[in-house]
């Protein structure tokens, strides 16, 4: 994907934009901008199809639908913050030849730049419209959290959000109930731990980044990333999808304002779970022992793609009555992947054995962006291990 | 078209959530149901390599001649099934089910059994005998001081395994009990207590150090008579207790059916001259010998194996992900599942198999 320089980010690269069509405001989130983009983009025929998240048994529950038809669309507005998803693999082994625009958050965004840096996915055939993220949370942490903390019956919520450093759900009879975020994370609730750690919060590597933050209520806030999505914008709006207009001087700074203090509580909580409070050698050696190399990390993670795993030849073969050697498996997986680790943290939540691989990924793509300079998931680069800096390694 | 629809994992009976992945009529992978409360959203390799069946499967309902699969169609097989059973006396049919048929499939095959008068209907049970007792919840473990387990749940349960591993994060003890020299769930044990020919014995040694607060899992049994012996130490000491199964319905057909081991099935195949077996392989735990040239033996199963080739008919019925219904679970929770993958054939399911055959 051609970004745009930073010469060119001005202010007509931020815009507010709203949806025309009125049963779209009402439902989607923050003036239904995202939705009526993805119609415009269904009903000219630009994409084969639109992959985003549909609300299944309740909010705690998403599901990555594809729509093919632009009177879909409207079933699948709002935000989902305890559903964490990932779709850069579902792309990859699933929709590579086809021609879609996708929802994403910024580490589903890093996935699928990494991905399109290893021809996995072609980036002339995708939309990416990125939605700011404050994290999410995983389901059964929620319902648990929302039980003990907001005393309500999880089933009642009809819809959350993530806003103002506070997790705000709204009952069924149209209540709001807020608590801090800081606040839940210090009982061990709140977002997922990498979540946690992140500091993408506005997803800059995705075509467009759009959310609430500095928006007037009814408005999307836009941030325009690249020439394609400069496209996108206009064709949506010549085609009557979509008004525009300039956001307040106002409106920026309380957008950046939110984006530095969610960065900065990203920073602060990788140096707490990434070096003070880190495992120790020992802790994960206990760790190692509880590994029963299902794979599941592998096949979760949406930047390992290998067709044939050298980790499947007879020479890595373990004996099944023990845990693999941790050098042998994690440490191979290591080697090959944590340079482009994008602390998605799928790998977590798939662990049977609630390792937290995702904190030993995380941790070393960091020391490599320390001593590289490469940020995994962003510009057009490839990690240098992959490149021609590898000489000088 | 891509379609991502949530399942019941059908691996074990531990049961899972499981997400599948469909594409233009054909089951393409898995993905993490993570909104699922007994696993969220995390599936071991059984899990989620139980969409390799699709792979390589029976499509056809087939005549079997000397050993290779004929194809033929649901109608002539069908016609040859109630042409074998208009020949016999009621006392000479024998149905097998498993643990791998759905509740409702269950109660079919019941309901075909009683209108013909069928005694002789069974599933293999793994050695674990018909128990209706207060059975342990996942969340016992969780909050459990100690848990005792029989057998490897690391390597054959992970998910069951992953509510031990919180219960230890929890400070709680981890014995466990099991003929190998070792394994995953001994090595992350507490203690590790190796039994020989003294299973009762080192049963009885822990004894104890359980309490209320205790759980007993136990996945692996050599007899029936073995799980009287931890059921008289739950009993004893109040530990609850968890019978594990290897398949996704074994409680549900414990709580219809009668729970038969190798000997009883032996019988009563020798017994019978036309067998219906349901979503089993019997050389998983019978040899050839004990079911060659016994009985006619109709085959409900899309499963390519050997027993398909000593069969002398097999309809293929419909996989897991291609019907709805309800499993029961280990802990007794009973989970209904839709269609996840509409797959294009004309197999006709188990319940319009029993439906014909009436």
């Amino acid at each position: 994907m051609s970004l745009l320089n930073i010469g060119d980010i001005m202010s007509d690269k931020f815009i507010l934009a709203k949806s025309k069509e009125n049963e779209i405001t009402d439902s989607g989130a923050c003036g239904g901008a995202v939705s009526s983009i993805f119609q415009y983009l269904l009903s000219n025929d630009i994409v084969d199809g639109v992959l985003t998240l549909n609300k299944g048994d309740d909010v705690y529950d998403g599901v990555p639908r594809l729509l093919t038809d632009a009177s879909e669309v409207i079933e699948t507005c709002g935000s989902l913050h305890c559903a964490p998803t990932m779709v850069g693999d579902l792309i990859s082994d699933y929709l590579a030849d086809e021609k879609i625009a996708v929802a994403v958050k910024p580490c589903d965004a890093k996935a699928i730049n990494e991905l399109v840096k290893r021809h996995r996915i072609d980036g002339d055939k995708i939309f990416t419209i990125g939605l700011n993220c404050g994290g999410t949370v995983r389901p059964e942490v929620a319902q648990e959290m929302i039980e003990k903390f907001y005393e309500v019956d999880p089933s009642r919520v009809v819809k959350e959000e993530i806003d103002k450093g506070k997790f705000i759900i709204e009952l069924d009879d149209g209540e709001e109930i807020g608590i801090k975020i800081d606040d839940l994370e210090e009982e061990g609730y709140g977002r997922r731990d990498n979540c946690q750690r992140c500091e993408l919060k506005v997803p800059r590597n995705a075509d467009i980044s759009c959310g609430n933050w500095g928006s007037e209520p009814g408005w999307t806030f836009v941030e325009i990333n690249t020439e394609k999505g400069q496209e996108l914008i206009d064709g949506a709006v010549s085609g009557g999808f979509i008004e525009t207009k300039a956001p307040s001087e106002k409106a920026m700074e309380i957008r950046d304002k939110v984006e530095n203090i969610m960065i900065n509580m990203g920073k602060k909580s990788t140096a707490k779970q990434l070096d003070t409070e880190a495992l120790t050698i020992e802790e994960w050696e206990n760790q190692w022992n509880k590994c029963i190399k299902c794979f599941a990390c592998r096949d979760i993670c949406p930047i390992c793609w290998c067709n044939e795993c050298e980790l499947e030849k007879p020479y890595f073969k373990d004996d099944k009555q023990a845990p693999p050697d941790p050098l042998g498996f994690h440490g191979v997986r290591l080697s090959h992947m944590s340079p482009s680790c994008v602390n998605c943290g799928q790998c977590d939540d798939v662990c049977p054995m609630e390792i937290p691989v995702s904190k030993l990924f995380h941790k070393l793509q960091v020391k490599y962006q320390d001593e590289t300079g490469y940020v995994a998931g962003i510009g057009d680069e490839k990690p240098p291990l992959y490149s021609p800096q590898k000489e000088n390694f | 078209m891509l379609d991502i629809k949530h399942t019941i994992c059908p691996s074990c009976s531990v049961g899972c959530g499981l997400n599948i992945v469909s594409k233009d009529g054909a089951v393409v992978g898995t993905y993490p149901y993570k909104r699922h409360p007994i696993n969220e959203g995390k599936n071991c390799l059984n899990g989620r390599d139980s969409i390799l069946q699709f792979e390589d499967s029976i499509e056809k309902a087939s005549f079997v001649k000397n050993n290779e699969l004929e194809e033929s169609d649901n109608a002539s097989v069908i016609k040859a099934i109630k042409d074998q059973l208009a020949s016999i006396d009621a006392s000479d049919l024998a149905i097998i089910c498993s643990g791998n048929n759905t509740n409702e499939e269950l109660d079919k095959i019941i309901e075909f059994a009683n209108a013909y008068g069928c005694e002789k209907i069974g599933f293999y049970g793994s050695n674990f005998p018909n128990f209706s007792g207060e059975l342990a919840s996942y969340d016992d473990i969780n909050k459990a001081s100690t848990v005792l387990v029989i057998g490897d749940i690391y390597r054959e349960n992970p998910l069951l395994a992953r509510r031990v591993v919180l219960s230890k994060e929890n400070g709680g003890k981890l014995i466990n009990i099991d003929d190998v020299e070792k394994s995953i769930t001994s090595l992350n044990a507490d203690d590790f207590i190796q039994f020989t020919d003294d299973f009762n014995d080192k049963v009885a040694s822990v004894k104890d150090q359980l309490d209320e607060n205790s759980v007993i899992i136990v996945n692996k049994l050599s007899s029936k008579d073995d799980f009287a012996v931890i059921e008289e130490l739950s009993k004893e000491s109040n530990a609850k207790l968890l019978p594990v199964f290897n398949a996704p319905n074994t409680k549900g057909a414990m709580n219809r059916l009668d729970s038969l081991d190798c000997d009883e099935i032996r019988n009563i195949i020798d017994d019978s001259k036309v067998l219906i077996v349901v979503k089993d392989n019997l050389l998983d735990y019978l040899s050839e010998d004990d079911i060659k040239g016994k009985s006619f033996i109709v085959n409900i199963s899309n499963e390519k194996n050997r027993f398909a080739e000593l069969s002398d008919i097999v309809l293929p019925g419909k996989s897991w992900a291609e019907k709805e219904g309800t499993f029961t679970n280990c802990e007794g929770l009973e989970q209904s599942f839709i269609i996840s993958a509409e797959c294009d054939n004309d197999n006709l399911s188990e319940i319009e198999i029993f439906d014909e055959l009436a």
